[in-house]
């Protein structure tokens, strides 16, 4: 019952917050009911943690799942470190739309926020693979919607299509895999794939129905060669969406892949993952070096940050004897750190773009220095983002790096890929900064520039406090990532024992 | 709050010096920080660390006391807090990187060390070319911090690997190296990574290209990185790891070799240089490589010896630069000379710093320079002592030219010199002071550096006998030849005027700017980045067709990838 409050408590929010934001037509009134909205999920999340930490959690429904398409929640660490991360993104999207947001359509956009959020939420407390497909569907098409949001103009709606035929052709791909594991074990339920799918299904079925889902939710990871996708939409979508798509949307995509690989579990898929991560986190990287789009470059870093955390599963699921935990660890913590520090990148960007309608960044040199308070928190985004200590990206990319030495040999290689990635990385971000912040003020930019609303600076700062504060006393993540590390990495060593 | 600064800056060098005196060995309670990974935040009074920490605070004060006047007419363009700020936090965190017993607390003040560089060195941030240097300065250093990074990891992995519930401590691995609990493997690639973290940080060859261009920071923020803070870092890492490291047998040849080379290398670039902060900097880094070699040749009371001295002369010549450049209003030294005349205080400190830098008896250079040539011929490190007597020649060549270029001869410059401020002359006294006698405080040097540190070999020396071997060593011959070739060529100079060139020098200004063509090196790299992303990002064309095809291809590779290993 827990598993399914905060699915409903977000859903019934999503509809109430449309009907307000579509009668009072005010920001702050749709903002607000979708701020509390997100407030109550988060009690539900929290009072599921509760139950697990006393050991009474349990599925929604509670009586046992005899039908193997039976609809099925399952409250665990895992779903509540996704749930809590996620709602906190959001909540500070919220409240950060109430002014970037135009007036027009403001319902919609905030409904179509709580049922992306929900999503999430459910691939996280998914207890089969069904539900897991349903809730990562719903996710993806409220966030097709919000990519094309401001549809006056034709960046977005290219941008949404893109998006939408590629994001689907990938979950095509993934629903075909899932068919196929039912056709072999007749049921769907994560925890019970596994072994009998090992007694049907033979060697090429394995590594068919493997790569099907490892393409058909990599496309939603932006794993590369299949991140075509996100540049443009993560540029092109309103700030707060394309905080939401990077901080959390993308990390949700690897987290169903994860669930699903440790589900049917039996290949030795680590190394197809560790290459992919490397390609992914250098791809990522080399590009977003020559980027002058702001948001672009970020989007692009995104794709090298999917490549870290990548790094952190393939080890997990390659080696797990020695890996399983530590790997997993690195990769949830950077997920949250990504979260906190990429998604207040991408607020700072749309803030500089709110107020000089421009994402280039030769036109937006010097704006940093008239708004300071976002422009110390821009520079500790990229730096956390870089991996410098004291902020709070350098702990989870030491994690990582653990994982590797963990497993020595290639993973020993990989961690220096890593770290070298990180060294790369900090030649667009310390350029963004340098651009951005002390860069020169073009000479026909505008005279004045209207002050930033409260509501735009305060997400802003919340996630830039977050950004020290995990990084002085990195044992605050540990606390919600740790549970949700460990019981992955029990499945997967049950699973690959 | 700039008189605040100061105060504070002063009480941190009090307290430094308090650890010296009454601290060193004593215990430090330690904090649980990070109980998931079992981190504390631990600090260690020892003898090495002690000594690095007072030189930042006390260096450290004194800098910030001269910037009061130095910085004054940057003010306007920027505003002085952020300034204060960092080079607060700048001293702050050498003095707990020295002072860390833990290794992720000492990872994080290496880094916040390094983003503090950045920040200071791109402070006049209007200038693109200071914050190009200040970006490069970050990065660079970063490329060794790679090692560095995965070093630390690798020696936490193997430490929580064998169950010790205290696995970052940086006493507790050395000991557990010390007993053969770490297999010498792992202490290879631990060994490797700290060098290549220590080599970044404190500038030596091939990641040397950085620290000229650092130039470009304020002329005090140079004092600081060359003489208190960023650059002793690398040193004092390889100084405090020497125990474990030597177990490996590449190890310390290795950092022999890497100094000795490094020294070399950057003292004929001093030679052609003419900007006269960047000959300080070519400078700053040869001497690094004396202190590497020092390292090199197991012997940490020299290493960390010359490292004080260094640490005293050369924030005197920095601060005297820039009292010269804040005169002068050049950085060339071409547009120097005859300011012996007007700037009396200037001079006879810079003389002090240029003569101990050469290695002069009885300035404090002479001293340790002469303990690390000692320390060499012990260890039969013949073919590196060689290289550093040659570097020692070109030495006392390039900054008795430095010298001569800047207060003898006829004035050029156009601007009408004076003695500075006494905000700016205290320091100059005090340190000039320092460079005459801090040598005399072997004995107490040599007693305090070992202690808490249980596998360190550092002997005793006392005062007496430290001057009867100095001066009864064939090794006293380099310093003669030495005083010789700086009489020759002062004599020389006498006649002919000092080595001001007719024309421009391009090729000398084309391998100093390039330092020696190392530059060129990183740039390729920079270059040959750029270009793999440019290529890459032809393949990001934004066409759906084209991107539904790399989703087919990713499926492909991915079923072949399977194919081949499954």
């Amino acid at each position: 019952m827990e598993a399914l409050l905060p699915l409903v408590i977000l859903s019934g929010g999503a509809l109430f917050t449309y009907l307000v934001g579509r009668l009072s037509r005010s920001r702050t009134l749709a903002g607000f009911v979708a701020f509390v909205t997100v407030l109550g999920a988060a009690h539900g999340v929290y009072q599921g943690w509760q139950s697990l930490e006393d050991g009474t959690a349990g599925g929604w429904p509670s009586w046992t799942a005899t039908a193997p398409l039976q609809a099925y929640l399952v409250t665990n660490y895992l779903g509540v470190f996704l749930a809590a991360t996620a709602l906190l993104l959001t909540g500070l999207v919220a409240v950060y739309s109430m002014r970037y947001m135009h007036r027009l359509n403001i319902g919609k956009f905030y409904a179509l926020l709580l049922i992306m959020t929900a999503g999430i939420v459910g691939i996280g407390f998914a207890g089969d693979l069904f539900t897991l497909y349903v809730l990562f569907e719903v996710m993806s098409i409220a966030s097709f919607v919000l990519v094309a949001f401001e549809r006056e103009e034709w960046e977005p709606i290219e941008a949404g299509v893109k998006y939408l035929v590629i994001s689907t052709s990938g979950s095509l791909l993934a629903l075909l895999g899932i068919a196929l594991i039912y056709s072999y074990t007749a049921t769907l339920d994560l925890s019970a794939i596994a072994p009998m799918l090992a007694a049907g299904a033979g060697g090429p079925t394995m590594i068919a129905l493997t790569a099907m889902i490892i393409v058909g939710f990599g496309v939603k990871a932006a794993i590369v060669p299949m991140h075509t996708w996100l540049p443009d939409a993560h540029s092109a979508a309103p700030s707060g969406i394309s905080a939401m798509l990077s901080g959390i949307v993308i990390e949700a995509g690897l987290i169903a892949m994860l669930k699903a690989l440790v589900a049917i579990g039996a290949v030795d898929f680590g190394l197809v993952l560790a290459v992919l991560a490397i390609v992914t986190m250098f791809v990522g990287n080399l590009i977003a070096l020559r980027q002058d789009d702001l948001k672009r470059m970020f989007a692009y870093s995104s794709v090298a940050q999917m490549g870290y955390i990548l790094m952190g599963v393939g080890l997990a699921l390659g080696v797990p004897h020695l890996a399983a935990f530590s790997g997993m660890r690195g990769a949830l913590y950077h997920i949250l750190n990504h979260a906190i520090a990429k998604g207040g990148a991408f607020l700072c960007a749309g803030a500089f773009l709110w107020l000089l309608g421009t994402r280039d960044m030769r036109r937006l040199s010097g704006i940093g220095r008239r708004f300071p308070v976002v422009a110390v928190a821009f520079i500790i985004f990229a730096l956390a983002l870089a991996g410098t200590p004291p902020f709070n990206g350098y702990f989870s990319k030491v994690l990582l790096v653990r994982a590797g030495v963990d497993v020595g040999g290639w993973g020993l290689f990989m961690a220096v890929m890593l770290v070298l990635n990180s060294v790369i990385s900090l030649f667009y971000y310390l350029g963004a900064v340098n651009t951005v912040v002390f860069g020169p003020v073009p000479e026909d930019g505008p005279k004045s520039i209207k002050p930033l609303p409260f509501m735009i600076v305060l997400p802003i700062v919340v996630l830039g406090v977050l950004a020290v504060l995990l990084g002085v006393y990195p044992e605050m993540g540990l606390d919600l990532v740790d549970p949700a590390a460990e019981q992955v990495a029990l499945a997967i060593s049950w699973v690959f024992r | 709050m700039k008189w605040y600064t100061v105060l504070v800056g002063f009480v941190t060098a009090g307290l430094t010096i308090a650890l010296v005196t009454r601290g060193i060995g004593e215990p430090v309670p330690a904090a649980l920080w990070i109980p998931g990974v079992n981190a504390y935040f631990a600090l260690q009074l020892t003898g090495i660390g002690v000594y690095v920490a007072a030189i930042a605070g006390c260096i450290g004060a004194l800098a910030i006391l001269y910037s009061i006047k130095y910085m004054e007419p940057l003010e306007e363009e920027y505003p002085p807090t952020r300034y204060y700020f960092l080079t607060l936090l700048f001293v702050g965190s050498m003095i707990a990187l020295a002072l860390a017993d833990n290794f992720l607390v000492l990872y994080i003040f290496w880094e916040i060390i390094g983003f503090c560089s950045f920040a200071l060195i791109a402070y006049e941030y209007h200038r693109a070319k200071a914050r190009d240097a200040g970006t490069k300065a970050f990065i660079v250093t970063r490329f060794g911090d790679i090692g560095l990074l995965v070093g630390v990891v690798v020696l936490w992995s193997w430490m929580s690997q064998m169950g010790s519930d205290n696995p970052f401590s940086i006493s507790e691995t050395i000991r557990a190296a010390m007993s053969g609990y770490i297999p010498i493997g792992v202490l290879s690639v631990a060994a490797f990574g700290f060098l290549a973290g220590a080599v970044g940080k404190s500038a030596q060859f091939p990641l040397h290209v950085w620290l000229p261009d650092a130039m470009e920071a304020p002329t005090t923020i140079s004092a600081l990185i060359h003489a208190a803070t960023l650059v002793n870092a690398g040193v004092y890492l390889c100084a405090r790891m020497l125990p474990m490291f030597a177990q490996v047998w590449w190890w310390l040849p290795a950092v022999a070799w890497i100094g000795a080379f490094t020294a070399l290398l950057t003292a004929v670039l001093a030679l052609f240089e003419k900007d006269l902060k960047r000959v300080l900097a070519f400078s700053t880094i040869s001497q690094l490589g004396y202190m590497m070699a020092g390292i090199g040749a197991a012997s940490v009371f020299a290493s960390q010896f010359h490292l004080l001295n260094h640490a005293i002369f050369k924030a005197l010549l920095f601060l005297c630069a820039g009292a010269i450049i804040h005169a002068v209003h050049s950085k060339s030294m071409y547009q120097m000379g005859g300011l012996k005349r007007s700037m009396p205080v200037v001079h006879w400190t810079f003389l002090i710093g240029t003569l101990a830098l050469a290695g002069i008896p009885i300035f404090n250079g002479f001293w340790s320079k002469d303990a690390i040539f000692e320390a060499l011929l012990e260890h039969h490190d013949y073919g590196v002592l060689g290289m550093l007597i040659l570097t020692a020649f070109v030495t006392a060549a390039y900054s008795w030219r430095m010298y001569w270029l800047t207060f003898q001869g006829e004035p050029r410059a156009e601007a009408e010199p004076h003695d500075p401020a006494w905000q700016m002359a205290v320091p100059l006294g005090v340190l000039g002071v320092g460079a005459l006698i801090s040598w005399l405080y072997v004995d107490g040097y040599a007693t305090n550096l070992g202690m808490g540190l249980p596998y360190h070999p550092v002997h005793d020396i006392g005062l007496v006998s430290l001057v009867r071997h100095t001066f009864t060593s064939p090794l006293l011959l380099v310093a003669g030849v030495a005083v010789v070739i700086m009489v020759v060529l002062g004599t020389r100079w006498r006649a002919l005027g000092p080595p001001v060139p007719a024309g421009p020098r391009i090729w000398a200004d084309v391998v100093t700017d390039t330092k020696a063509f190392g530059d060129w090196f990183w740039g390729f790299w920079v270059v040959a980045m750029k270009t793999v992303g440019m290529v890459l990002g032809l393949f990001q064309s934004g066409d759906l067709n084209y991107n539904s095809l790399w989703l087919a291809i990713g499926f492909i590779a991915v079923l072949l990838m399977f194919l081949g290993w499954g």
